[in-house]
């Protein structure tokens, strides 16, 4: 978690519009919490604070290739460090 | 007359003033009962769910074509988070389970998820409570699906109503029938809020952030919203009434006579021309002003593109805004005055950014130059949408020499790196400051070798030069703009600039107020800038005098020793040369 801004709507869809596109189970944990993936109004309210570190749990057929795109989206998206993947989403 | 009367304040968020009926609005307040329903009614409760959601989703799209029409397209982001939030998965697995496991009502359903959401977001304590708003409406606007619409009759008003709300959404105030709605007045809200852009764009008068409007009042209270002073009065007095009544009648005979006078110039009985500019926020702006007879844009406000919003503007958002200005204004002049904020009210800001002294502390100028990342970016796309028409540049709260030359260096920088970059910009850009700090007056010989033009801020001017915070009501009877010691710091400044040649406007709030313009006109003053609903007057107080005149009355001003006298005499000069104004 990276952005100052911490995790806003604009990211948070970014970030639950690729977990839908799998069949996958997708969880987001952070601070003893744990949010559906594919909503964005959960993610909104997992309130993970700049500079901590969230955890993705997927469960499913597809869930190394659905956890490897959403980690590289969630990078994307919430500016992670310099020099990471910059491909399209 | 047994009701009490009651004045309420709130901000001005869109001008004009109207008297009318109450009608009060409450689906915020309402209160969903828990109940259940029978098992065999679960799957109905359900399909009633979805419809409401594609009825909503329906709604907000056709809300978001009507404002997309009336105001551009980047207006119509707003409604883009709302079809996220309706077709979220998260939103409708939590009201599906509410309704098939606990067999509740949709509408409960409905409204219970909504709330938990809402209380989650508000004990984060990251800044997303601006969402908060979003969800309520889209809790509404499903409610009012569910329920049979609420506000359903606000589609079949028999007679013209005044609209009293806790709260409007922007979709809402965007829907409401002006042949019908005379004006509103909502408790929530802020000058930059969503709702008030729309009611701007309505052309009705409107106040927001009226505390304890719902209070005191009841369906049919008889109630005047004043739109241009931010006040709303609940079962007025007779003289109350009266007064407003001839506000009435004044406002609808300019409104009526605009037409011609807008052909007119602005220029006294004497043939001196007065430069009537508009000061304008919101790009939306820029239309009522020119309809309202304004030449230009004399202060365009950047503020808002910082305010309600979690992360600093980026250079596109200021540029599109800009952009949308210029295009509005067609070849006109407009100045844009960079950032004025304090430190506190930036996106992103805590508690401790908060100063004893905010007004004496870290803002506007003194800001951009520690927070040069945000400058820079402002400045980037002011010098781009140059290419576009006669955009002028203007550094506010300017108090030092050698601030204003680093904010010249910055512009020399950013310029430098546009044109490695090869993007086009217009040099010769003009470059100007705000005269509001006492010490910029007394030093603007020496500004002026430096600087383009001069707009003297009135507000500011006279808050530091006496000293008085008008916002606080226990000294604000000690600030006047004409008070001696700020008029002889105006006439300086004006001596210096006609000395040195370069071009002074005035645009602080006095600059609006018919009772000032003779004064001002006698001080030198041949630029002005002013909300645009105040043009029209100003255009016929300056049509109805002359220079001389004008001058024979400063002179007399410039003898007196306080703030009272001066007031007094303009009334009473001003009744006798413009009764139609002020009697």
């Amino acid at each position: 978690m990276h952005d100052p801004a911490g995790l806003h709507i604009r990211p948070a869809a970014a970030v639950a519009q690729a977990a839908a596109a799998y069949a996958s189970d997708v969880r987001f944990c952070y601070g003893g919490r744990e949010v559906d993936g594919k909503s964005v109004l959960d993610l909104l309210t997992l309130g993970a604070a700049p500079g901590t570190t969230v955890e993705l749990v997927v469960i499913g057929a597809d869930a190394e290739e659905a956890a490897d795109h959403i980690a590289r989206v969630w990078h994307e998206v919430l500016g992670a460090s310099p020099g990471s993947a910059n491909d399209e989403l | 007359m047994n009701k009490q009367m009651r004045v309420l304040r709130g901000i001005p968020v869109s001008p004009g003033v109207t008297i009318g009926p109450a009608m009060i609005l409450d689906v915020t307040g309402l209160r969903i009962p828990p109940r259940r329903v029978s098992e065999a009614e679960v799957d109905r409760e359900l399909e009633r769910f979805r419809q409401a959601v594609e009825a909503a989703v329906h709604e907000v799209n056709r809300q978001k074509e009507l404002v997309t029409a009336k105001l551009g397209p980047e207006s119509a982001s707003i409604f883009a988070a709302h079809i996220v939030m309706l077709r979220d998965p998260g939103f409708s697995n939590r009201v599906e389970r509410l309704i098939r496991d606990e067999r509740y009502t949709a509408e409960y359903a409905v409204s219970h998820t909504i709330q938990r959401f809402i209380e989650v977001l508000q004990q984060l304590k990251t800044p997303l409570t601006s969402r908060v708003g979003d969800l309520r409406d889209i809790g509404n606007e499903l409610l009012r699906h569910l329920i049979g619409s609420q506000r359903q009759e606000l589609k079949h008003l028999e007679q013209p109503v005044v609209i009293l709300a806790a709260d409007l959404s922007p979709a809402e105030t965007a829907r409401l029938d002006t042949s019908r709605v005379l004006g509103f007045a909502t408790e929530l809200g802020g000058r930059t809020s969503h709702t008030a852009i729309v009611a701007g764009s309505l052309e009705i008068p409107a106040v927001v952030g009226v505390e304890g409007l719902l209070a005191h009042v009841l369906p049919g209270d008889q109630v005047i919203i004043d739109g241009n002073q931010g006040v709303v009065v609940i079962n007025p007095d007779q003289p109350t009434l009266e007064r407003y009544e001839r506000a009435l009648r004044r406002f609808k005979l300019f409104t009526e006579s605009l037409a011609t006078l807008r052909s007119l110039p602005a220029e006294t009985k004497d043939g001196t021309r007065i430069a009537l500019l508009g000061n304008i926020e919101f790009p939306r702006e820029v239309h009522y002003s020119l309809r309202q007879g304004a030449e230009g844009i004399g202060l365009y406000r950047t503020e808002f593109l910082f305010l309600e919003r979690d992360t600093p503007p980026t250079e596109e958002d200021h540029y599109e805004a800009y952009c949308e200005v210029i295009r509005a204004v067609g070849g006109r002049p407009v100045v844009i005055r960079t950032l004025d904020l304090g430190a506190d009210k930036l996106p992103g800001s805590t508690d401790e950014q908060r100063e004893r002294n905010p007004f004496l502390g870290l803002r506007s100028i003194r800001l951009c130059l520690r927070r040069l990342e945000l400058f820079k970016t402002q400045l980037r796309a002011i010098l781009r949408a140059s290419m576009e028409g006669p955009v002028s540049l203007m550094f506010p709260m300017v108090s030092t020499l050698l601030e204003l030359r680093q904010a010249k260096l910055v512009l020399a920088e950013v310029m430098e790196d546009l044109a490695e970059q090869g993007v086009p910009y217009r040099r010769d850009i003009k470059v100007g400051i705000m005269v509001e700090v006492p010490s910029t007056a007394i030093m603007a010989d020496y500004y002026a070798r430096e600087v383009d033009f001069f707009s003297l801020g009135t507000n500011d001017l006279t808050q530091y030069v006496l000293a008085v915070d008008r916002g606080n009501e226990k000294v604000a009877n000690l600030y006047s703009p004409v008070d001696p010691a700020v008029l002889r710091l105006i006439r300086r400044t004006i001596i210096v600039s006609r000395r040195r040649g370069i071009p002074i406007n005035i645009c602080g709030e006095m600059c609006g107020d018919p009772l000032y313009t003779m004064l001002l006109i006698g001080l030198g003053v041949r630029s002005m800038s002013a909300a645009p609903h105040s043009l029209p007057e100003l255009k016929q107080t300056i049509r109805s005098v002359s220079v001389e005149e004008c001058e024979k009355i400063t002179r007399r001003v410039m003898l007196m020793e306080n703030a009272r006298d001066v007031e007094a005499y303009l009334r009473g000069i001003a009744r006798e040369k413009l009764p139609e104004l002020f009697e």
